[in-house]
């Protein structure tokens, strides 16, 4: 399925927007991008994973708005990732 | 004294121009800090003295002499070493635009400049019969007249009174807006920072008060300052470690937060139409950086440095030197009016630092305008020229100065939306809580804030109890938005221990890297009072609930604890909270009973156990 992966704040030095395909798991998504990145590629991959391969708990990443450490939703065709790094403000 | 405090309170009657200088009462420093907590007990006095001579609180005239203004810093404030130590708290009995208590919060070199000329508050009672400034050098204080700065903007009365005394001083001044009486007139100082919300500026204003300037070189002596150089070392550690202190907020501010909140469906947009705008990216943080951005500016004593220096360098909206715009005044100028040209906001956000606006009132009238034009309520010949409707960048530009000049359609902007939407037949479009205009986060996505704006003593406010932190940030957790489960307790922590941060007085965003335990570390240092966490925790309690009580006496209780129809009973229409109204009634259920409060008051066992006043 196509999906597109958003990057904001620190995040967009990889770009802005990245569409995809993926099998329909969010690593799997995230690799895509990586993949395209070329030798930017594992720099990227250390922003979204840690060392143990699970993504980072530091990330703010939504599916379609809905924060993945409130519910993990299915991607479907067209959904859209968003990652920030830690932000905040007021 | 080393404990922080100058162990000096101004106090001015304007009326018969009268100076006494009474101590800080370190029984009451125990109990309530200082900054906002010492203000608000001294509100309280007045209240109490007030309702002996036979004057009752709902009577008493926001521009009246009986309101009282105070200018309040903490044992904190221009503590070299004390993170972000730079900021000062403003009260006042009666906002004229929500009839509550008035109450704002400013960074900026102010709050500690106060300190430096000798003193940790001043207090403006009564009024002045023609217009005045206050000059507080080393300890002495003038009284002088404002004749010939009265009707001047914020940076001209700035650089014409720092000039009389020279480099090392500051100003905090009202601009038209204030001598205007516009409801929701601002208190600028050091020309970019603001005492922003609930009308501080048309209180001081009503006094005939133009500013005040202060400057020294005295310095607060701490109790304990070896003690204090080590957890001073930590705590400014965590500040640098920590991804939004040390990153996040220095590199892009607070602009940021649009396109995370926009993302999370709760930007609100249109007048709170809807909560996800795809254009938001045009308006963001990320936007703001590339384009506008020359340089970071940092208030006294911080290490943060969230404030942006910006320019837009050509065009209609050309503005070569300025300050901001934060993600609050980027959302109420654009976002909210349906503006998308960062260009014109900023230099809207410019206007109301020239003539002193709190930007989010201003915004949000504006777009309730837009709404009720749109709606038919207000027709063209009323707008006088003025074409309010969503996404007009040059009638958004201009309703900023024709409401600091209440020139033709400004002088309905300037009663603020409730009183706007009033006049003109449909008071739900006015967003608006106790009359005080709501900020960025919609709550039918994030059902915490909900409850925080409805329980907000001095009305709709975030900043009261920001659990938008782990509602979407994910700081010091991640909770769900979309559920009520758990939110009044978070509520009460988050406002209880912002009452601490703003007695201390320092910047809020410090509490991203740091905890209550931290405070209690470095206010025990210096002051030498013993403050653990729990203590500290109790003292902010005491703190909400004695300004609860004020706002009892003032009129509102629990009837007034609520939100705009649209929040209760429109659902969300798109975005990941589609669907979603903010359950309220669930929530302040829960919240009461945790606060020990019946009807929104709190009750005499709470009052004698938190030992009020």
């Amino acid at each position: 399925m196509r999906v597109r992966v958003e990057l904001f704040a620190t995040l967009r030095r990889f770009g802005k927007s990245f569409e995809v395909e993926c099998t329909g798991d969010l690593k799997d998504a995230f690799l895509a991008v990586a993949k395209e990145l070329r030798d930017k590629g594992d720099e990227f991959l250390k922003e979204i994973f840690d060392e143990d391969g699970n993504i980072r708990k530091d990330r703010i990443i939504m599916i379609d708005g809905r924060n993945i450490k409130d519910e993990l939703i299915e991607l479907r065709e067209g959904s859209r990732i968003t990652v920030f790094p830690p932000i905040a403000g007021g | 004294m080393a404990n922080g405090y100058m162990d000096r309170i101004l106090i001015v009657n304007l009326s018969d121009e009268s100076i006494r200088i009474e101590k800080i009462n370190l029984d009451i420093a125990r109990k309530y800090l200082g900054g906002k907590g010492y203000a608000t007990y001294l509100l309280y006095r007045y209240l109490e003295r007030y309702e002996k001579e036979g004057k009752y609180p709902k009577d008493i005239d926001p521009f009246g002499e009986e309101n009282v203004l105070i200018f309040a810093t903490g044992p904190a404030t221009g503590v070299s070493g004390f993170p972000e130590a730079g900021r000062y708290h403003v009260m006042a009995l009666k906002s004229p635009l929500t009839g509550s208590v008035a109450s704002a919060n400013s960074g900026g070199k102010w709050g500690p400049y106060l300190k430096f000329a000798g003193f940790d508050m001043v207090v403006l009672e009564g009024k002045a019969d023609d217009p005045v400034y206050l000059e507080i050098v080393d300890g002495s204080i003038e009284i002088r007249s404002a004749r010939d700065i009265w009707g001047l903007n914020t940076f001209d009365t700035t650089r014409i009174l720092s000039k009389k005394i020279g480099d090392k001083c500051s100003v905090a001044c009202i601009g038209p807006a204030g001598e205007n009486l516009v409801y929701y007139a601002c208190i600028i100082n050091d020309e970019h920072r603001a005492a922003g919300r609930t009308g501080v500026g048309a209180v001081m204003g009503s006094k005939k008060v133009k500013a005040i300037v202060v400057s020294g070189d005295k310095r607060p002596e701490i109790a304990k300052p070896d003690e204090f150089r080590e957890k001073s070392k930590k705590a400014i550690e965590k500040i640098k470690n920590n991804p939004v202190t040390g990153e996040g907020l220095p590199r892009y501010g607070t602009a940021i937060l649009v396109n995370i909140i926009n993302n999370a469906g709760i930007l609100p947009y249109k007048n709170w139409q809807t909560g996800y705008n795809k254009d938001a990216d045009k308006i963001s943080g990320e936007t703001l950086t590339e384009k506008y951005l020359r340089k970071r500016i940092a208030c006294w004593g911080c290490l943060i440095g969230c404030g942006r220096g910006t320019e837009v360098k050509e065009g209609c909206f050309q503005i070569l030197n300025t300050e901001g715009p934060e993600y609050e005044s980027i959302w109420a100028l654009g976002n909210s009016t349906g503006v998308m040209e960062l260009d014109a906001i900023i230099k809207a956000n410019h206007l109301c630092d020239e003539l002193g606006l709190d930007t989010i009132s201003m915004g949000s009238t504006i777009a309730c305008a837009m709404e009720l034009r749109e709606k038919g309520y207000i027709s063209d010949e009323e707008l006088q020229g003025l074409d309010l409707k969503f996404g007009n960048s040059a009638a958004m530009v201009e309703a900023v100065w024709r409401t600091a000049y209440k020139a033709g359609f400004g002088k309905y902007l300037a009663l603020g939306s409730k009183r706007l939407a009033e006049m003109f037949g449909n008071p739900d479009l006015s967003m608006s809580v106790k009359s005080l205009e709501l900020p960025a986060y919609d709550p039918r996505g994030a059902k915490g804030i909900g409850l925080v704006y409805a329980t907000a003593n001095r009305g709709g406010c975030h900043v009261t109890g920001y659990t938008i932190s782990p509602e979407i940030l994910g700081v010091p957790e991640k909770i769900d938005p979309l559920t009520t489960e758990g939110k009044a307790k978070w509520a009460k922590i988050f406002q209880d221990f912002t009452c601490v941060v703003n007695s201390t007085v320092n910047c809020l965003f410090s509490t991203f890297a740091l905890g209550v335990e931290d405070y209690a570390e470095l206010l025990s240092a210096v002051t030498g009072f013993d403050l653990d966490a729990d203590s500290l925790m109790k003292i902010g309690e005491r703190i909400y609930n004695l300004e609860r009580l004020i706002i009892n006496k003032l009129g509102f209780d629990g009837k007034d604890d609520t939100l705009p129809k649209r929040l209760l009973q429109e659902p969300m229409p798109d975005g990941v909270a589609k669907g979603h109204v903010v359950e309220l009634e669930k929530m302040k259920e829960e919240y009461y009973k945790l606060r020990g409060w019946v009807n929104g008051r709190p009750t005499e066992e709470k009052l004698k156990e938190l030992d009020i006043p």
